[in-house]
Formats: structure tokens, C-alpha cells, sequence
């Protein structure tokens, strides 16, 4: 739902029912104490009673500031809901402007003996934590909390910051009875507002304050608008999804247009073509391409690659960003220094390198254009209405020889066209002066694994030699070797299973070389099993799932596996002397439109041959797939932890 | 909890020849020179670290840790180039200062970080600081280790101080120093070395008492007010004056807590009221301020805001004992699983939590004041180990005694019913004692029911099933154990063989020791672990057993494993004990250690043979 808040009448249809009236602060209903459980949700370690926000702009001596206030009353249910009772309030400081707390009170309340108790926050245990240059952490733990308590705070924040209307959330990890968000717009500022999670509000009014004011000589009234929702239920994260801010339900809002006293209008953004221009105009996007030319040049000419054909160029410019340049782990699609002082610090964000990476292309002669996104943590972007603040990210697209290749030079280990997963969320935006076109940020590349075992008994018969190779590519190849590259002793330590023993060290092929499947080999010893004259072999230990991670029985949200994967084994067992295969294994054989699984087995007098394989056919699976989609997880899990059994002949 | 200086870590010489492959990151060099007078402690560090591939980058990000009181100053760093070049100085608008991490809810630590990258390896970053302390109970704590994983090739501290400034000097994995001057002013100098090869293990010694360390102590000290190291009679006065006058509770509360006690006249029962109202009307929040690293909150501001840290809450039931009538006792101790090595003839801060000793009719009840899931006089956590019992002139170390190992068993009975189809349908009863009960009573009252559904699901031993239903029995709040019911479902537990089938049986719960080529560290188990376990498998109608394995006891010094096989018709029962005793086992012994695992392990491989 996309809306714009100005002074125009709004057209929507909007569900209107009464408001909620909160309790004068520093009192509570009884029945609030008295109260037990929450009827909607039995689950409930605490129930948000109610929620108010409301923003609305004061005129100062520096002009116009923003004000947030918000009061939240909640009721704790059980022991599990005390953490509620402490409490994080974050804000934003800059070098020249901050946003300032202005008050914090709260009270907690109880019924004890008869009588109602309420205790006040003592001010001298409100903390600030200082987390980064930018934002602050205020931290207050309300008195005498425990079960049955009602917990009441509020606090106001005075803001310089126009762009970013704060947001509200009407949904969190409990439940809330109520939950109202007041914004009072004034002509001078208008906003975009999108709402989800819901497809209407509960509560709508819109009104003009009969109070006027009066700025630079224009009178005019505050146009207030009041969102509510009640019953919210919580939003309990659940595996496998992308980002909470993709479900929850909430409002957030964007500066479009300011209109100057002198009647001049400023178009924030309210375009996609707009927001392009904008962005190829800020010092931190388009002139930091532009900037970074001369010095890509001079790395251009150092790298003698003017010869090479375009794509072969594109490839060599990549690698060379990448193997030179440190992510320092920050997401923007604004770059956070001065091209100069990237190429000295050699260190930079998303966008530091990405964007010089850009330059660099376009020096090279090869057509290369930013491309912003929002990553798979910060949410969908809503595409049919330009929010700039739901793009984080900015990538590289490249265009030759008539085909794109989207590149990021802040994965390392990612190989040319290769997105990695932070970046593989629907859709991005290329910015382009001369046209307004997304592009789709799927993984081209074909994400498999193939597992190839030789078990050898050795001559005691008390144990087995495996020899194992893994070989995978694309996706899983970048997750294989960012896991060995971070904690190579983890690594190994999660190959083996059970009692596992590694007898020769693990080698890894191509580690670096990220253009070829990244294969790694290894030999281990495994204690043999038997039962009656019966030895029973794992063909695959270590290497296939012994559990299905998909245990809740109902899905409300889709299951996210990022990208569609393959897993391929082949396990050769060297029947030894005195033994024969015993048993014949029964064939799977399934193909859907979720799954593949297969696996067979031949035999001869030498070699038992067990092969199989397993790929999820998609990325996103339905909430209506998740039943079938665990079943079958469970018959991997079963089929491939088969034992193979082998017959004493003698 | 106390707070810690903040500590650096370390090997011996003959151990770097081990080092044949350049490793990702090394410290090239650690230099601190610490100065100490009367009146502060400066202590200046030069470290050299070489990134040697990009692998070893994670290490060119640094943090370096101080409190308002403990100032860092004149912070310079730079890049060398493989040349050895200076390619890049560290500028201060690069440092970026902010609250350091911490377990507490508000902690004044600070941190300033920085990062310093090359992209032509190798390159080396130098950084060098200054630390003032004018308030120390330490002068160093000296680790110089900058990762479990990163060898220091050569690390050094010299120790300057004038001749009357006495300190005690705890090395760890050093050898002698050098005496560089020995006038008025004494000057000393030790060296070290760490091949990066030391990490956490099963069961192993904190790894920390195996890395190369230095630890001075002063033997006198102004921590707030003057105290002194020379016994630990001194060190605990000088607690008790620390702590003295915060005892004093407000009427409202004395009032609350006459109505809780008044009808009680046996000292144990107003003791264990007391405790009850403690946990029911408090919570634990950590808030660390300055001196309030040792120093607790008054009893007056835990009865206002109802909540505080180990020793505010601690402090603050003293005195509601203390308005009862009733001495009790301060006591500091580390709580750790496990604990760096104890000097028991060192006195000085080896600290990191509070509890109170209450002492009644010649006995201890020992009271833990921060977890309000516990029953009373419940200590198996800290057992077993020495602490400092603060009472003025009084002030001791005692020895918190071990938990008789009968509060240590945990009981698993399992009731298999199998199906024609391999699966088969499970009830389980689990009775907890010691560290499990302690997880899941915490657990049950301070999860949330999807958490503890989560919880329990990890918890059972099982690989792949479907959990129908659980449920946590504890039959009042002050029993040490508690019982876990669960049926589920396992989808596969038998397989076929021929016209037979075989399943295993529920393995012991025996943790998974490195094995002896890759064992670096001595074991030690604190405590027994003692599991008995019986296993009821019932087959479908018709099927009887072919094979089962025979029984088996193996008893050593380590400990135990006795298994029984008894077959019932168409069940079989299984009784197994298994048992670690609590011992040190050094690594001359651990593959003698690992044989008698190894042997438990075979036997727990063995199949069972139906038809």
C-alpha cells in the first residue's frame, strides 16, 4: 500500500474504527493487574497493552525540528517477558547535527497485599552507550519488575533530520493490544508512506488542527494523521526466511517533495528516473565515479590490459579491485570516503569499491553501470514506488559482447558474475541517466556438490579406509571455501562425524583459483560395525544429512533457500576378501517439481557402486510446499544414511 | 561479576621450530615496558604484527581495551611495506572510539579500533600505546598473545620500578628474567614466544594457564581505599571495608520482609524465606561503573529497583539476613566452568563472583544470589573449589566443598516400541542432577514456550525424529533435580539384514575426546560424570531376538562403563552405567585415557539381531 501525505484528501479506502485511549501516564487499569494471560495468544511471555507514537514538527530558533514521542505500556506474563523491562532506545549524532533525547520517565506497577505498588525509574540508572561515531545507545532498566508487573515508559526525541520520518512498527516479538501511530504534517514538508503487513488499518483519521500557526508569514494548520492496528499478533522469526523486515507489519515514511517559502518546490524523490539523477549527482555516488577516473587510469595503465578483449578486460579490472581492496563489512550505496583516500586506506564500504570498480570499467572502455539494491537482511524493495532509503547496496553492472554480468568486488572469493547470497533479493535498480530499468539478481551460476568415497577395509577387518573428494561450484564452492578460509579447524572438525578419525590431512585444490570448482580430499578412518557375520557400511560418512531441519509442522512464511542446489555422491566399497553384497537396496526415484532424489546401487564381485543425488529444484518455497517439501527432506535423510550390508561367505 | 583487566596471552622456545609454514598473521614482535611508582603504572606496548596473506587480515582489525581511569594515550600505528617502508600512518580522525562489548548491561569499558590494510602482502602494521593506571589491583596481567591461532615470534616485558615498590610476580610458561638493573630503581626483563597452537579441548585445563604470561601484583595497593596483597586476611579486610556501610535497607522494605518472616522461628526456614523472597522480588541486571567492578551497589538501591549484579544482590541479602538476625558472609570465588589455575598461596583478585556464606550449627549453607531458578543452598556450579570468605578480621580462604557425586547422576530410561516398518514410537524419562538441571531450570522459567520447545528438541539425543509431546517435571522449587518427559517418534530404527533386522541401541552419552595425536592440553574433569541409563526395546508382535550382545564391564582409575543385556521375551532390557571420575589426566596418560574410551565406544558399536 503506497500513499502520499500532503494536504491533498486521501482516496483510499481505509477501514475506520474508534481509537484506543491510553491511561494517563503514571496510572493503570485494574484489570491490566489483574490479568493473567493474553486470550489471543497463549504462548505470550508479555502483551504490549498499548503502543503510541507520534511525531510532529516544532519551529526553534534553527528552524523547524522534528519531535518522536512514544509511550508503551506492557504487561508481563510470565518470567520469560522480564527482558521487555529493559530497554534499548537507539539515536543518530553527526559531527554538526544530532538528534537529542529529550525526556525519559517510566513507572512499573504492581498489586501486592492488597494495594496497588508503583515504582518510578530512578534517572540516575538510565545509561548511554556510545556504539559507533554515529549512533548512541540509551539504556534504562525499569525497578522492581517480575511476573504480573505492568511496565509503563516514554520518551521524546528531538530530531534535525527531515528525510527520514521515523517509522513505526505495529508488530514485534510479543503481541500487541493496541497500537497507534500519530504523524502532524505541516505544507512545508510532504511524505511518502508505505504500510505493511496488513491490508488496511485499523483505525484512520485524518484532521487539521483548529490551532494555527504561522511561518515566514504563511498560516497554517498541523494536517494530522492517526494509523492503528489492534490485535497484532507476534511475529515470531521463523528459519529459512529473508529478512523480518520483508513480513513485519509496519509504516515507513519518505521525504518527496519540500516546498520553500518562496513557492520553489524541491523533488525529493518521487521517480526512479529522479532518484538516478540525484544519485549520479551526489559526491558520494556519481561524482565519486567521476572522481576516481584519473587514478583508475594510471592503475589501467599499470595493468597492461588495454590489448585483452572486453570481457577478458571486465575480468582482469575484477579481479584486481578484489584481490586489492578490503571490504570493511559496512553495506551503503553511498561511498564513505573520498576516492583518495580509499586508494590509500585500501579498505572501504560496498559502495567505496563497487563504485571505483565502476570507474574503472568505464576507463577501460567497457559500458559499466552501478546498480542498487536492497540486500536480502534490509528487505524486498517495493518497486512501484521509489523509497531511497530501502536501497542499501550498490553492485556493478557490466554489459559486453551482448551480455550482463553483475559484479561485486567485495566477495572476494565470488567469481566474475557471481552475486553473493547478501545480494540475491528480486530485483535492482541500474543507474543510468538515459533510462530506468531493474535488473533481475538471480545466481546464473550452477551451484552443485559432488561427494566421491572409496571405502577400503583394511586387512584386520576391525576398520575402513574412506578416501573422500569433494568437488563443488558456484555457491556452494564460495560458501565451502569462505567456511575453510575463516576457520580451517572447524572445517575439518565438521567433516567428521562419529567416531571419524582423519588419517591424511585434508587438501584443498583450487582453493584460490575461484574460477574452477573448489575440490578438497581427505582420508579418515572408520571403526567398522557389524551384527551377527554381517559388516554394515555408511557409503557416505560425514557428508549427507543425518537430520531434517525442517521440523516445525506448519510454515506461515515462504522457505528460503537462497539458491537452487544439487548435491551429487558416489561411493565405491571395495568388498573384501571372505564378504559379498547382501543386500539389495532398494532404488529412489523422484522427481517433482520441488525435488530430485535418486539413488541406486550396482554391484559386482569387487565393488559395490552406490550413487545418488539430491537437488532443490528452487530457491523459494511456498508456505503451501513446506509440508511436501519436508516430507522428501525426510526421505533424504533417510535413503542416503542407508547402511549397505556385506555377507560373510565363509 | 568482578571485573577483569582486560589481558593480552603465549609458548616455549623449542616449539617454534614446529612452525615450518608461515602462518596467515604473526606477531613479529610484543614489546611492553611497564613502569610502575607509587603513584601510577604506565605501561607502554609496541606491537608488530605481519599479515602474510589475506587470510591473516582479520588480524590488521584492532581493538585495545581501557576505562575512563585507565587512559590509553599517545596511540600511533603505520604500515610497513615488504621493502620495509612506511606507507601509511594512521591518522586520528581513523581511530573510532565507542562502549567496549560486554556480557554486562552497561559497562564503562571502552574500546578505540582500528583498521590498517595493504594489499601487496606480506606487510607488517606497528602500533604502539601508552596505559596509564592511578587505581590498580594489577600492575600486569600479561598475555602476549593477539589470537589462540597467531604465533608471536618474540614478545618481551620489561619491568622498571623503584627498589621499595614490592610486588609478587606470578609467571606462567617463562622463564627466569633478566635483571637489566638492580640499583634503586630495578629493571627486569622476561621473553617469550607462542607457536599459536593452543586452543579450548574436551574437557581440557583452561587453555589460558598454557599460554606464556606474566601477572604482577602489587603488594600493596589504593583500589578506592588502601588494601594490601600480603595475606589473604589483608586482602579480605580491605573487601570488608569496601563493602561496609552499603547494608542499610530502607523501612519499607524491613516491613515487607517482617511479614515474611514473622510466623518462622527455625533459622534455616527464615533463612531459606528470605532466599525465596530474594529470587522472587529481584533480577539480575550487571550495570559496571568504574570502582563498581568490585564495589557493590547498596542494599538500598537492590530494594528500590529490584535488580543488580552478583554482588549487589548479594550484598543485599546480607542484609536481609542482617535485619533477620542473621550473619552471613561476602564470599568471592570464580564461578567459571572451567577456572584458570587457582593460587591459593598468592593473595590478589582471582575473582569473578559473589555468593554468600551463611554459617549455621557448624555448618555452610552456601546461598548463590543471581539465578532465581535454583533451589536453596544449591552450590554444584561452584563446588569444589577455593574462594575468600570476607569478614574483616576474619577474612579467610575456605574451600567450597564438593557436591556429593549422588547429586551429580542423571538417569535416561527409554521405552522402545518398534514397528513392522523400522520406526518406532519412544517414551523417555530423564531425571537431571548438577549441570543439566541447572540448564533447563533455567530454561523452563525464563524461555518463552517456542524457545523451550527448541530447547528440549536439541536436548534430546536423538538425530532424526518427531517430538508429540514433553514435559518438564520439578517437584518444588528447592529440589536439585528434575525430570524431563518426551515422546516422539523415530522414523528409521531398524533396518533390514537378510530375513532378519538390526538396530543399534541408544549410545552412552560420552563426550567426543581428540584423539591422542591431536591432544594438546591435560584433561580435567571438576566433577564426576556419572549417567545410568536403561533402555526397554520391545519388538512387534511375533518377532523374537537373534542376537544380542553380551555384557560387559570395564573399570579403571577413569572411571567406569558396565552395560547388562537381559532379554524378556519379546523385550530386551538394557542397563548401562557410565561414569568419569573427577581427576587431572596428564598427556603422558591421555592415550591410556583415550584406549579406555575407545574400548567403551566399541562395545556401544555392536548390533542387535531381530526376527
Amino acid at each position: 500500500m503506497k500513499n502520499l501525505l500532503s494536504f491533498c484528501v486521501l482516496s483510499l479506502s481505509l477501514c475506520i474504527q474508534a481509537q484506543v485511549v491510553p491511561d494517563e501516564f503514571g496510572n493503570v487499569k485494574p484489570e491490566y493487574l489483574s490479568m493473567k494471560n493474553y486470550p489471543g495468544d497463549d504462548q505470550a511471555e508479555a502483551v504490549v497493552l498499548y503502543d503510541f507514537g507520534k511525531t510532529y514538527f516544532i519551529d526553534t530558533d534553527y528552524g523547524f525540528r522534528i519531535l518522536f514521542e512514544r509511550t508503551t505500556k506492557i504487561k508481563i506474563l510470565t518470567k520469560a517477558g522480564i527482558k521487555y523491562a529493559n530497554v534499548e532506545i537507539p539515536y543518530y549524532v553527526e559531527k554538526d547535527e544530532m538528534e537529542r533525547i529529550l525526556s525519559i520517565d517510566g513507572y512499573t506497577f504492581n498489586f501486592e497485599s492488597g494495594s496497588l505498588m508503583r515504582t518510578k525509574l530512578d534517572s540516575k540508572t538510565i545509561f548511554e552507550e556510545k556504539l559507533n561515531d554515529h549512533v548512541i545507545l540509551k539504556k534504562f532498566a525499569l525497578p522492581d519488575v517480575k511476573e504480573g508487573s505492568v511496565i509503563e515508559y516514554k520518551y521524546k526525541v528531538e530530531s534535525p533530520y527531515f528525510v527520514n520520518l521515523h517509522d513505526w512498527e505495529f508488530q514485534s516479538s510479543i503481541p500487541t493490544i493496541y497500537s497507534e501511530y500519530t504523524v502532524a504534517m505541516i505544507p512545508f514538508y510532504e511524505y511518502s508512506y508505505i504500510f505493511q503487513g496488513a491490508k488496511k488499518f485499523d483505525v484512520f483519521k485524518n484532521t487539521q488542527t483548529s490551532m494555527k500557526r504561522n511561518f515566514g508569514g504563511i498560516e497554517y494548520a498541523d494536517n494530522v494523521f492517526t494509523f492503528g492496528m489492534k490485535n497484532v499478533p507476534a511475529f515470531r522469526d521463523e528459519a529459512f526466511i529473508t529478512s523480518v523486515n520483508d513480513y513485519i507489519m509496519k509504516i515507513d515514511f519518505q521525504l518527496a517533495v519540500l516546498h520553500h517559502l518562496n513557492g520553489a518546490n524541491v523533488e525529493y524523490i518521487t521517480t526512479w528516473p529522479l532518484l538516478n539523477e540525484k544519485l549520479l549527482k551526489l559526491p558520494e555516488f556519481g561524482l565519486y565515479i567521476k572522481n576516481s577516473a584519473k587514478n583508475a587510469g594510471i592503475i589501467l595503465a599499470s595493468l597492461g590490459i588495454s590489448s585483452l578483449p572486453p570481457l577478458e578486460k571486465a575480468d582482469m579490472i575484477f579481479r584486481y579491485v578484489k584481490s586489492n581492496y578490503n571490504w570493511d563489512g559496512y553495506y551503503s550505496k553511498f561511498a564513505g570516503k573520498s576516492s583518495k583516500d580509499f586508494l590509500k586506506t585500501k579498505t572501504g564500504n560496498t559502495a567505496d569499491i563497487n563504485l571505483f570498480l565502476c570507474a574503472m570499467l568505464n576507463e577501460a572502455g567497457l559500458d559499466a553501470y552501478p546498480v542498487i539494491l536492497s540486500t536480502r537482511s534490509n528487505g524486498k524493495i517495493p518497486v512501484d514506488f521509489p523509497f531511497q532509503q530501502f536501497l542499501n547496496y550498490v553492485i556493478v553492472m557490466t554489459e559486453t559482447g551482448g551480455k550482463r554480468y553483475l559484479l561485486d568486488a567485495t566477495e572476494s572469493l565470488a567469481q566474475f558474475g557471481m552475486l553473493p547470497v547478501r545480494c540475491i533479493n528480486n530485483k535492482g535498480l541500474i543507474v543510468d541517466k538515459e533510462r530506468t530499468e531493474w535488473v533481475q539478481l538471480i545466481d546464473e551460476a550452477v551451484s552443485f556438490e559432488t561427494d566421491s568415497v572409496r571405502i577400503a577395509f583394511n586387512p584386520e577387518m576391525d576398520s575402513a579406509s574412506v578416501s573422500t573428494t569433494v568437488i563443488s561450484s558456484g555457491h556452494r564452492a564460495l560458501d565451502l571455501r569462505r567456511s575453510f578460509i575463516t576457520d580451517p579447524e572447524k572445517f575439518r572438525n565438521d567433516m567428521m562425524s562419529g567416531e571419524m578419525r582423519m588419517k591424511m590431512p585434508l587438501k584443498t585444490i583450487n582453493l584460490t583459483e575461484i574460477e574452477k570448482p573448489f575440490t578438497y580430499d581427505y582420508m579418515t578412518s572408520v571403526l567398522l560395525e557389524s551384527v551377527s557375520d554381517k559388516l554394515l557400511v555408511n557409503p557416505f560418512p560425514g557428508l549427507v544429512p543425518t537430520e531434517n531441519p525442517l521440523k516445525i509442522s506448519f510454515r506461515n512464511y515462504p522457505v528460503d533457500m537462497i539458491y537452487s542446489k544439487t548435491y551429487n555422491f558416489i561411493s565405491v566399497i571395495e568388498v573384501p576378501k571372505g564378504y559379498k553384497f547382501a543386500e539389495g537396496i532398494k532404488d529412489v526415484n523422484i522427481d517433482n517439481a520441488l525435488v530430485t532424489i535418486r539413488y541406486s546401487s550396482q554391484n559386482t564381485a569387487d565393488n559395490i557402486t552406490i550413487e545418488g543425488s539430491y537437488t532443490f529444484k528452487k530457491a523459494v518455497y511456498f508456505p503451501h510446499e513446506y509440508f511436501e517439501l519436508k516430507k522428501l527432506y525426510t526421505t533424504i535423510v533417510e535413503t542416503f544414511n542407508n547402511k549397505i550390508i556385506l555377507q560373510k561367505t565363509q | 561479576m568482578f571485573k577483569f583487566k582486560a589481558a593480552g596471552l603465549i609458548i616455549s622456545l623449542s616449539l617454534i621450530t614446529l612452525m615450518c609454514i608461515a602462518a596467515d598473521c604473526e606477531v613479529v614482535k610484543y614489546k611492553t615496558v611497564v613502569e610502575a611508582n607509587n603513584n601510577k603504572v604506565v605501561r607502554t606496548d609496541t606491537v608488530v604484527i605481519r599479515i602474510n596473506k589475506r587470510m591473516g587480515e582479520k588480524y590488521a582489525d584492532i581493538s585495545l581495551n581501557y576505562t575512563k581511569d585507565n587512559p590509553i594515550t599517545e596511540l600511533t600505528a603505520w604500515i610497513t611495506d615488504k621493502n620495509g617502508s612506511v606507507i601509511r600512518i594512521l591518522k586520528n580522525k581513523e581511530i573510532i572510539e565507542s562502549n567496549a562489548y560486554s556480557h554486562a548491561f552497561y559497562s564503562d569499558y571502552l574500546v578505540k579500533r582500528f583498521t590498517l590494510k595493504h594489499n601487496d602482502y606480506p606487510y607488517t602494521i606497528t602500533y604502539t600505546y601508552q596505559e596509564t593506571a592511578k587505581q590498580y589491583l594489577f600492575v600486569a596481567d600479561w598475555y602476549p598473545v593477539i589470537g589462540p591461532d597467531v604465533p608471536t615470534l618474540a614478545a618481551s616485558l620489561t619491568f622498571i620500578r623503584p627498589e621499595n615498590f614490592k610486588v609478587i610476580l606470578i609467571q606462567k610458561n617463562l622463564r627466569n628474567p633478566e635483571i637489566l638493573s638492580s640499583s634503586t630503581i630495578l629493571t627486569e626483563r622476561w621473553q617469550a614466544t607462542y607457536d599459536g597452537s593452543i586452543r579450548e579441548e574436551v574437557l581440557s585445563e583452561s587453555p589460558r594457564d598454557h599460554l606464556p604470561g606474566l601477572t604482577i601484583i602489587p603488594a600493596n595497593f589504593n583500589y578506592g581505599i588502601p588494601g594490601s596483597n600480603s595475606s589473604w586476611l589483608s586482602f579480605g579486610e580491605w573487601l570488608s571495608k569496601l563493602i561496609s556501610g552499603l547494608d542499610e535497607l530502607p523501612e519499607s522494605e524491613k516491613s515487607l520482609i517482617s511479614k515474611e518472616i514473622i510466623n518462622l522461628k527455625d533459622k534455616t526456614e527464615i533463612i531459606k524465606a528470605l532466599y525465596h523472597y530474594l529470587q522472587d522480588h529481584t533480577r539480575y541486571v550487571n550495570v559496571n561503573i568504574g570502582i563498581g567492578g568490585m564495589k557493590p551497589y547498596p542494599a538500598s538501591y537492590v530494594s528500590q529497583n529490584k535488580f543488580g549484579d552478583c554482588k549487589a544482590l548479594s550484598n543485599y541479602m546480607i542484609a536481609l539476613l542482617n535485619f533477620a538476625g542473621i550473619r552471613s558472609h561476602y564470599v568471592c570465588i570464580n564461578s567459571e566452568d572451567n577456572p584458570r589455575k587457582f593460587y591459593p598461596d598468592i593473595p590478589f583478585q582471582q575473582f569473578n563472583h559473589v555468593i554468600i556464606a551463611v554459617p549455621l550449627d557448624g555448618d555452610t549453607i552456601w546461598l548463590e544470589n543471581t539465578a532465581n531458578c535454583i533451589p536453596f543452598g544449591y552450590f554444584s556450579h561452584i563446588q569444589n573449589r577455593p574462594a575468600l570468605l570476607v569478614d574483616g578480621s576474619n577474612s579467610r580462604l575456605v574451600n567450597i566443598p564438593a557436591v556429593n557425586p549422588e547429586k551429580l547422576i542423571n538417569c535416561r530410561h527409554f521405552n522402545f516400541n518398534i514397528n513392522e516398518n523400522g520406526g518406532s514410537s519412544v517414551t523417555s524419562r530423564f531425571v537431571f542432577r548438577g549441570s543439566e538441571f541447572e540448564d533447563l531450570s533455567y530454561m523452563i522459567m525464563n524461555s518463552t514456550p517456542a524457545e523451550q520447545n527448541d530447547q528440549v528438541h536439541n536436548f534430546l539425543p536423538f538425530s532424526a525424529f518427531i517430538l508429540n509431546d514433553w514435559q518438564i517435571i520439578k517437584r518444588g522449587r528447592d529440589m536439585d533435580n528434575l525430570t524431563l518427559t518426551a515422546s516422539l517418534f523415530i522414523n528409521k530404527l531398524t533396518y533390514p539384514v537378510g530375513n532378519q533386522s538390526y538396530f543399534a541401541f541408544q549410545p552412552a552419552d560420552i563426550p567426543q575426546f581428540e584423539q591422542p595425536a591431536y591432544r594438546k592440553l591435560p584433561v580435567n574433569i571438576s566433577k564426576p560424570i556419572i549417567t545410568n541409563d536403561t533402555l526397554n526395546y520391545n519388538l512387534p508382535a511375533g518377532r523374537k531376538f537373534a542376537e544380542v550382545p553380551t555384557g560387559k564391564i570395564i573399570e579403571n582409575k577413569y572411571g567406569k562403563y558396565c552395560v547388562n543385556f537381559q532379554i524378556n521375551g519379546s523385550s530386551l532390557i538394557i542397563t548401562r552405567e557410565f561414569r568419569l571420575n573427577p581427576m587431572k589426566i596428564s598427556l603422558v596418560e591421555y592415550p591410556d585415557f583415550f584406549n579406555f574410551i575407545t574400548a567403551i565406544k566399541n562395545h556401544e558399536k555392536l548390533k542387535i539381531l531381530f526376527q
